[in-house]
């Protein structure tokens, strides 16, 4: 068994000295491109050098690790390679340098050169052998300028280490640097460190106090919850700087809530901003989830901004006393109040919110009917309910408008009856909500109401159109109705056309262009011009190229193609060329011809180019073409280079005013500088 | 307010609060001379443009930081350096009693992101993290959905934005007159000046460093992840495992949430958006100008029931941490929010670097199980800059 066991160790050394080897190369063949003049593979070696120090860092690869380690520290000290290549191996040694690397760091850290002894000393701070400590002690003790000593009194205050506290304090007199050493002294934290820090902190030092704070913030965090006790109310009872002394009693509220509660009373009342801040997060800290409930009680006492402060904070523990404020003659306490219901609020509020709400527009209406749509507390839509169906006419409608916003359908089918009384308010009102949560099953109706002139039926009849699911529903009752619509109601039943949307709403649209009946046939022409998605330029290219559509219409038909040509994300550029090429056979008007050669120059598709170049001799319509062909040249993407060139080439040549030639004449040498002279 | 970092970030932020009538910027500060000039004339002519006399003189332009943090007259700073220098100034801001406004990613590293949340609790000061997507409302609108579970359990997240060039090895140029190239690199390690190196860029200059900043995902990814944390509602947590491209023939980098929610950078999105989240149920797609896509396409205009989940509704990101300095409340990117967000984009950073999967502890802030990977949540500092 012994010597399985120690061929296997026997092996590992074989295979160990094997991968050092190869590191040692790899290493050898890097470092010295690192250093060498910008070239094409320098950032190459860099990542090469970066990648084999991570992976050597892996969990389980502890031998490769110290064996590149040991290589970078042996190429750092060599001062036959080039400084920056040593820089590069030192900065490497801060991931992966241990005790192997001390000694070589050492010497670097107590050497002439500067960068390199600084490269040492970040290595050293990093590096978790306890030999390190040692060598930034005795680098500290040798001293050096101002910047040195505090680096390395950075380093040991990073590794929290108690050995310096004594060697450190003597600099907490010296002004450049004492906050260093008083941050150091706060890492380390031992009581040794609290003990120089309290006599530097009654000696005036201001740094001192921020230490300690971060000395209780660490041991709190280490469940010496009672050492940090201490600190912080030492430093709450001194007569340091107000913001040290709020930030302790933060910290108290955190190890000592019991105490901090006899302290926030006092705060809440006080006049200065920051200090009842500090007394609201600390009461939030101390009482935890009954924070509310204890604050609300302190309401009415509080000053009007305190009250204001409070409001924000509270949760449905203080409604009665969010309730009394609400009465306030103060309008920023009455608006918090009404925000603070519009939390937790419940069927108690609805009386007073929906007074509010009723009101002409102001920003407490405003407040009171978002509110009313917010609040998730009990019994709010039944009691709204209520109000419905036996209030005012103005609570009615305030009732109706906060369920919608609440999106309850409970109702839906009694305001549809609302929407036909002859009571406006009251109409608009159930129009709005219906607008609002109304699906398929009320549109038949509001149609129908809006047909009769009711125009908020028929704003909330397209908002629903606008999200229906069932298209084909929709579709069917608009083609339904508007058999029966006169001229003037048609144009709104097809904008809802409009609003469908899709394929269904698109086909029952380009259906009825060729509807006998002229008014529907021109009110679908309309709809279709209006129509939001590149589907419709096939229709419409239908009515463009019909000899037998009325001019007004082909030009509609232009015109909408020539928008969702240019405007249409989708689909890629070329298919929306496509499209406006075959428009361009349509046309037979030269104004419209017009409209659709400036949409050429829009895409940006080389193609285009040929079929401009055909009009710039042209001499109706070359000054159209000309500016479309310097559009499209200056919009071509890179990759298409040559063809920008070779067009606006052609725009020079073809002379169509001093105005082109002047932009052809910028992108030719924009993109084909002239070569310089010899 | 003082402003900090004159660069091409601060520009529009500095329109904004020299517009505003509820501020007053009194100084600049920028380690470019003319940089810090130029940002002081053109505060003192946005002032000087409302004043009857058409003159104005009052905002003084600063090379150190320091000198905005000790003045008592100034209450906020505004902070759009490189992310290297965003800890120490913010920290040292609020430990002075001021209200801070830093650019994303909140951190260099996950360590600095604890401190600054720490700090700002315990001081009790203002800070939010300029990860303003926030504040827009598709974004917004996106986040209540998934967070409301109308599409269902969300399983799969892609996000796509791209990569920034390898850093190239730079030759020492002259340093140019009224640059404080020391001060620029701040806390990072000492190189050789090159215009390159410091080039404030939205294509790369000093974004493509690892050594001041995580690349792409501290820059479009701090926005991404942070609207996949909201949206997951992992706002004071994250995600466990961070798997980098190539990582068992993964084809892209990813991350896990406990719950098994992955998400995929740099995957192709549909339609070009920015986020796209899978649930079982449905989809949302979300990007910058309110683009907002959802399968059922009823979910974008589905007002929200009471007692659902409402969140944060604030439409200007600036506006919001004035509001909130002037009431005290809690912003809608506060420090831990920024700090979680920051701690997403330092680990993809860390894992992509590494080329190994991590195990990440969002309770414990540790890297489980892999010691040497530890070492990378924290960097250490060149002095005099040290936190």
């Amino acid at each position: 068994m012994k010597s399985k066991l120690l061929l296997i160790s026997l092996l590992v050394c074989a295979c160990a000295a094997k991968a050092a080897a190869g590191l040692q190369q790899t290493v050898n063949d890097l470092l010295p491109q690192l250093a060498a003049a910008p070239a094409k593979d320098s950032p190459s070696a860099q990542t090469q050098l970066q990648q084999l120090v991570a992976q050597v860092s892996r969990p389980g690869a502890e031998a490769e690790r110290a064996a590149l380690a040991q290589i970078l520290i042996d190429k750092a000290a060599s001062a036959a390679l080039p400084q920056a290549s040593r820089v590069w191996a030192l900065r490497q040694l801060e991931l992966i340098g241990a005790a192997e690397s001390v000694g070589g760091l050492t010497d670097l850290l107590n050497g002439d050169n500067a960068e390199l002894r600084e490269c040492a000393r970040r290595a050293l701070e990093k590096n978790p052998a306890p030999e390190s400590l040692v060598s930034l002690r005795a680098a500290l003790i040798k001293g050096g300028d101002r910047n040195w000593k505090m680096g390395l009194i950075q380093s040991l205050g990073e590794r929290a280490d108690a050995h310096s506290v004594q060697l450190m304090a003597s600099n907490l007199d010296n002004p450049e640097l004492a906050p260093a050493t008083a941050g150091a002294l706060g890492k380390i934290g031992t009581a040794a460190a609290q003990r120089k820090l309290w006599d530097a902190f009654n000696e005036g030092n201001t740094a001192a106090g921020d230490a300690l704070l971060a000395t209780a913030g660490r041991l709190a965090a280490t469940y010496h919850a009672d050492k940090a006790k201490k600190i912080y109310k030492k430093l709450y009872a001194s007569d340091g700087e107000l913001r040290v002394r709020l930030a302790a009693l933060a910290g108290l509220a955190k190890t000592d809530p019991a105490d901090t509660r006899l302290r926030i009373e006092p705060l809440l009342h006080a006049e200065d901003l920051t200090l009842r801040s500090a007394a609201l997060s600390a009461a939030l800290e101390v009482y935890g989830p009954e924070a509310s409930r204890v604050l609300a009680k302190e309401l009415p006492s509080l000053s009007e901004a305190g009250q204001v402060q409070v409001l924000s904070m509270l949760d449905a523990s203080g409604e009665p006393q969010t309730l009394a404020v609400a009465a306030s003659t103060n309008l920023t306490i009455r608006l918090a109040a009404v925000q603070a219901l519009g939390r937790f609020g419940d069927s108690n509020c609805v009386p007073l919110l929906l007074a509010w709400a009723a009101e002409k527009a102001s920003p407490m209406q405003k407040a009171a009917a978002l509110a009313l749509t917010r609040t998730s507390g009990a019994g709010v839509n039944e009691t709204l309910a209520h109000e419905v169906v036996d209030g005012q006419t103005r609570m009615r409608c305030a009732a109706i408008k906060a369920l919608a916003g609440r999106s309850d359908r409970a109702m839906a089918t009694i305001w549809l009856n609302y929407a036909s009384e002859p009571d406006p308010a009251l109409s608009a009102a159930a129009c709005e909500g219906l607008g609002l949560i109304g699906t398929e099953n009320e549109f038949g109706s509001l149609l129908a109401l809006a047909l009769k002139g009711v125009a908020p039926a028929n704003s909330a009849a397209l908002q629903i159109a606008k999200r229906c699911t069932n298209k084909v529903e929709i579709i069917n009752q608009v083609l339904e109705s508007s058999r029966k619509a006169d001229g003037v109601r048609l144009g709104s039943l097809f904008d809802m056309l409009s609003a469908v949307g899709g394929a269904e709403g698109l086909a029952a649209v380009a259906q009825c262009t060729t509807n006998a009946n002229e008014q529907i046939r021109d009110a679908a022409v309309r709809a279709l011009a209006d129509w939001a998605d590149f589907e419709a330029t096939k229709p419409l290219l239908a009515l463009a190229g019909d000899p037998q559509s009325k001019p007004a219409h082909s030009t509609l038909a232009i015109g909408a193609i020539v928008r969702l040509a240019k405007e249409s994300e989708e689909p890629a550029a070329a298919a929306r060329l496509e499209v406006v090429l075959s428009a361009l056979k349509a046309v037979q008007r030269i104004e419209d011809k017009r409209q659709v050669i400036s949409a050429i120059g829009a895409i940006p598709v080389a193609q285009g180019g040929e079929t401009l170049k055909t009009y710039l001799a042209d001499p109706d319509l070359k000054s159209e073409a000309g500016l479309a062909q310097a559009v499209l040249a200056e919009s071509l993407p890179a990759k298409d280079k040559a063809a920008a060139l070779a067009m606006a080439r052609e725009l020079k040549n073809a002379n169509v005013s001093e105005e082109l030639n002047r932009r052809a004449e910028a992108l030719i040498a924009k993109l084909a500088p002239a070569a310089p002279q010899s | 307010m003082g402003l900090i970092g004159m660069g091409l970030q601060m520009h529009g932020h500095q329109r904004i609060m020299t517009g505003r009538e509820d501020v007053q910027v009194l100084a600049v500060c920028d380690v470019s001379r003319p940089a810090r000039e130029s940002a002081r004339e053109r505060v003192e002519k946005a002032y000087a443009d409302k004043t009857a006399s058409g003159a104005y003189k009052g905002c003084a332009a600063y090379n150190e930081y320091e000198r905005i943090v000790e003045r008592d007259d100034i209450d906020a700073v505004f902070i759009c350096t490189p992310d290297h220098w965003h800890a120490m100034m913010s920290i040292a801001a609020m430990k002075q009693g001021k209200d801070v406004y830093v650019q994303k990613p909140m951190t260099l590293t996950v360590r600095e992101g604890r401190l600054m949340s720490d700090i700002s609790r315990q001081y009790g000061r203002i800070l939010q993290v300029g990860s303003q997507q926030r504040s827009e409302g598709a974004f917004r609108k996106a986040c209540e959905i998934v967070r409301n579970g109308w599409i269902g359990r969300v399983h799969t997240i892609y996000t796509h934005f791209g990569e920034f060039p390898l850093p190239p090895l730079l030759e020492e140029e002259p340093v140019p007159e009224g640059f404080d190239y020391d001060r620029w690199l701040g806390p990072t390690p000492w190189y050789p000046y090159n215009q390159r190196r410091v080039a404030g860029d939205f294509g790369g200059g000093w974004r493509c460093f690892w050594d001041y900043g995580q690349r792409k995902n501290g820059d479009w990814g701090a926005h991404h992840f942070d609207i996949i944390q909201w949206a997951l509602g992992m706002d004071a947590s994250g995600p466990v495992e961070f798997i980098p491209q190539g990582w068992g023939g993964a084809e892209y980098q990813s991350y896990v949430y406990a719950n098994g929610t992955r998400v995929w950078k740099n995957h192709p999105v549909k339609n070009g958006q920015m986020i796209q989240f899978i649930g079982e149920r449905g989809e949302v797609l979300v990007s910058r100008q309110n683009r907002l896509e959802t399968t059922p396409a009823e979910l974008k205009t589905r007002p929200l029931a009471p007692g659902e989940t409402r969140l944060y509704e604030s439409d200007n990101h600036e506006g919001n941490w004035i509001e909130c300095m002037k009431t005290r409340q809690t912003p809608i990117c506060p420090a831990e929010i920024g700090h979680r967000s920051a701690t997403i984009c330092h680990l993809c950073g860390i894992a992509e670097r590494l080329n190994r999967r991590l195990v990440w502890d969002p309770v414990n802030e540790q890297i489980v199980g892999d010691e040497l990977a530890s070492r990378w949540l924290d960097r250490p500092r060149r002095a005099p800059y040290i936190l």
